[in-house]
């Protein structure tokens, strides 16, 4: 019987495992970029200056919940290999799918409580700079400044600081570290090593960034391609998921605004993604002699 | 921590229907990502592809870091590096390095901005400061004359590349107007490039009146300067020093050339018809004065301009100036200048200030009494 309980008692298990292995210190070195960020580039104008800042803690976001994603998946199976955990929970009645899913969904929490400590931080840093900039514009007026021009000092700063649409960057972040999770967890389920793993889903995670230049060159009907060069194309952009289509942050960065309609695909997307890949995990890891 | 996997033949009957459904879900999603992507396109979040000329700009890893989802921050890093070029005045890296800024977020248009910045001001500056340092030579003429008009060309080639991405954006189409303007002295170019700026609806008001400023510049278009100019004194309820200055230039210009062309009565009938405006009595108030030297007889008449309820201010400055110069009308003339002084101050103009000192002096006002400038 299929217990929802018994995916969520692993998943907080395996957030746990994960937690202990202090994986969180890497919030030192992503505060120590997000400050450097913040106050190194302040010869710049505000708009440059929060440009930067907001690249560096995307980059550094999207950089941190990948390899957590990837390496973290990859670690899980053969921990709990080495631990003998694996054993004693497949020898109580507990189906592999729902290992799996826990796993999974352990990992997701992981990330999602990284994603989370990290963007409270950007927030923090962007809110105080903004505010940083809006003070020192007015300061640095020739004449007395009136309501009505701080008023527009602060709408020209603020729409370029922290502003709702980041969230939808983050979220975008995340379902990007989720897919690659997925991934990272149907490898684990064939792999002979973590070290395999880690670097297949590194392969894969990279090659989905380059999928999209696939998909362009297989439906460029106009072009002369042969057909062996389409197959191959099109077999990449078939078999590898596509990476490039969660990158929203480079466009909300220079001021673009994603649609709700675009947004919500993303999410389906993602559980399409998540499904496809558990579903061949589970058949893969099924019959898998442990 | 290895593990080795038995039984994970290729060929088994479970890894067939593994490689089944991710080939069905993979035909199954990719129509939809492909929706999703020209959605994205649309909406102005795919505007970089990677190709063979992004590839030869950036570096290797710059370019795997582009491709990998970090395309925003590498551009950053390429602002940066750009920068430090600039503070080392290598001109050239600075170009290329704006180049690939600017095209790996081209709807970002600060970067567009700052590229036309480095090379119409920056680079501009640095070779003028060089030319300087040359003298006559013919290497000082080789940089004034070729090297600096190219970097203003750079300039503007990054803008109008900028403009393909973003057509709507008025600091675009200003910058480019600022070229002509604040580098070539290019004036009708200037009014056009200020006019298309103007017309973006975001546009502050000030761009539509460097375009009015422009045209006052333009020989020839004296005409459609005027029309601009007055519709801006009279209906932007922003009367700025030089729309004011511009006016009173362009009006004189008329007042100046009517009272040329014209013979005296037809002036004199023009000014003293039913539905005369002001501009008639100034073109008979100008003959006056500078045709027929009668300095009283054209002092009657500005002061009948002044009385007119359509006339900008300055005319009560010429007035006064011409009243001063009449012993009878001397003191009027002052006491004129002085209320002008305090209730209009930006009428009266910094070289107006010595000649009331002199003024002040022939008239033996004493000092507590003097206009304070």
């Amino acid at each position: 019987m299929f217990s929802p309980l018994r995916i969520w008692a692993i998943a907080r298990n395996t957030f746990t495992q994960l937690v202990r292995m202090k994986v969180f210190y890497f919030m030192l070195i992503f505060s120590a970029l997000i400050i450097g960020a913040n106050l190194l580039f302040l010869s710049f104008t505000f708009e440059q200056e929060l440009k930067i800042l907001k690249d560096v803690s995307f980059g550094a976001m999207s950089l941190f919940s990948s390899i957590f994603a990837i390496v973290g998946t990859a670690l899980l199976i053969p921990k709990d290999i080495e631990d003998r955990t694996l054993y004693t929970i497949l020898t109580k009645p507990v189906p592999r799918i729902e290992y799996l899913l826990g796993k999974l969904l352990g990992i997701l929490l992981l990330i999602a409580v990284s994603i989370l400590l990290m963007s409270l931080l950007f927030f923090t840093v962007l809110y105080i700079r903004q505010h940083g900039i809006l003070a020192e514009r007015i300061a640095s007026f020739p004449r007395q400044v009136s309501e009505a021009q701080i008023e527009s000092f602060r709408e020209d700063i603020f729409s370029r600081g922290l502003q709702p649409e980041l969230l939808l960057g983050i979220v975008a972040v995340f379902l990007k570290a989720a897919v690659a999770a997925a991934v990272a967890l149907f490898v684990s389920t064939f792999a002979s090593s973590t070290l395999f793993t880690i670097i297949v889903s590194l392969v894969v995670y990279f090659i989905g960034h380059a999928q999209s230049l696939a998909l362009d060159y297989y439906f460029s009907m106009g072009e002369m391609h042969s057909a062996a060069q389409r197959f191959f194309a099109g077999l990449i952009g078939v078999v590898f998921p596509n990476f490039q289509l969660f990158n929203v942050t480079d466009g909300l960065t220079s001021g673009e605004v994603i649609s709700t309609s675009l947004m919500a695909r993303l999410l389906g997307l993602t559980a399409f993604y998540l499904t496809i890949y558990s579903m061949v995990s589970w058949l893969v890891f099924a019959k898998k002699e442990l | 921590m290895n593990f080795p996997l038995k039984n994970t033949s290729l060929f088994s009957g479970r890894w067939l229907l593994v490689c089944l459904i991710l080939i069905v879900a993979g035909s199954l999603r990719i129509p939809v990502e492909r929706d999703m992507e020209l959605e994205f396109k649309e909406q102005g979040f795919r505007d970089w592809s990677p190709g063979l000329s992004s590839r030869d700009q950036l570096t290797q890893a710059a370019f795997v870091g582009a491709l990998g989802g970090f395309r925003s921050l590498v551009a950053s890093v390429y602002h940066l590096k750009a920068h430090n070029s600039f503070v080392k005045k290598n001109w050239g890296e600075v170009e290329r390095y704006r180049t690939v800024t600017a095209s790996l977020q081209p709807k970002f248009w600060s970067y567009w901005d700052l590229a036309v910045w480095d090379m119409a001001w920056n680079a501009f500056g640095y070779y003028r400061g060089e030319a300087e340092d040359y003298g006559d030579d013919f290497k000082g003429w080789q940089i004034e004359n070729i090297v600096m008009p190219t970097y203003l060309q750079k300039g503007i080639a990054f803008a109008k590349r900028g403009l393909e991405w973003l057509p709507d954006d008025y600091r675009l189409l200003k910058v480019i107007a600022d070229i002509y303007d604040q580098k070539m002295g290019n004036a009708g170019k200037a009014a056009e490039w200020y006019l298309k700026a103007s017309r973006i609806p975001d546009a502050p008001s000030h761009v539509y009146r460097a375009y009015a400023h422009q045209l006052t510049l333009c020989e020839g278009r004296e005409e459609e300067a005027y029309r601009v100019n007055e519709d801006l004194y009279r209906n932007s309820g922003d009367i700025t020093l030089t729309l004011l200055r511009d006016l009173e230039r362009l009006e004189d210009g008329i007042a100046r050339r009517a009272a040329s062309d014209m013979p005296f009565d037809r002036l004199m009938s023009a000014a003293q018809a039913e539905s005369a405006g002001y501009l008639e009595m100034a073109s008979l108030a100008m003959h006056l004065l500078e045709v027929k030297k009668d300095l009283p007889a054209a002092t009657d008449v500005y002061e009948k301009v002044t009385g007119h309820p359509r006339a900008p201010s300055f005319y009560r400055r010429k007035l006064a100036f011409l009243m001063v110069e009449d012993p009878k009308k001397a003191v009027r003339g002052y006491q004129m200048l002085k209320e002008l002084a305090l209730s209009d101050p930006a009428t009266l103009r910094r070289e107006d200030i010595t000649r009331i000192g002199q003024l002040e002096s022939r008239l033996g006002i004493p000092e507590a009494k003097r206009i304070k400038p």
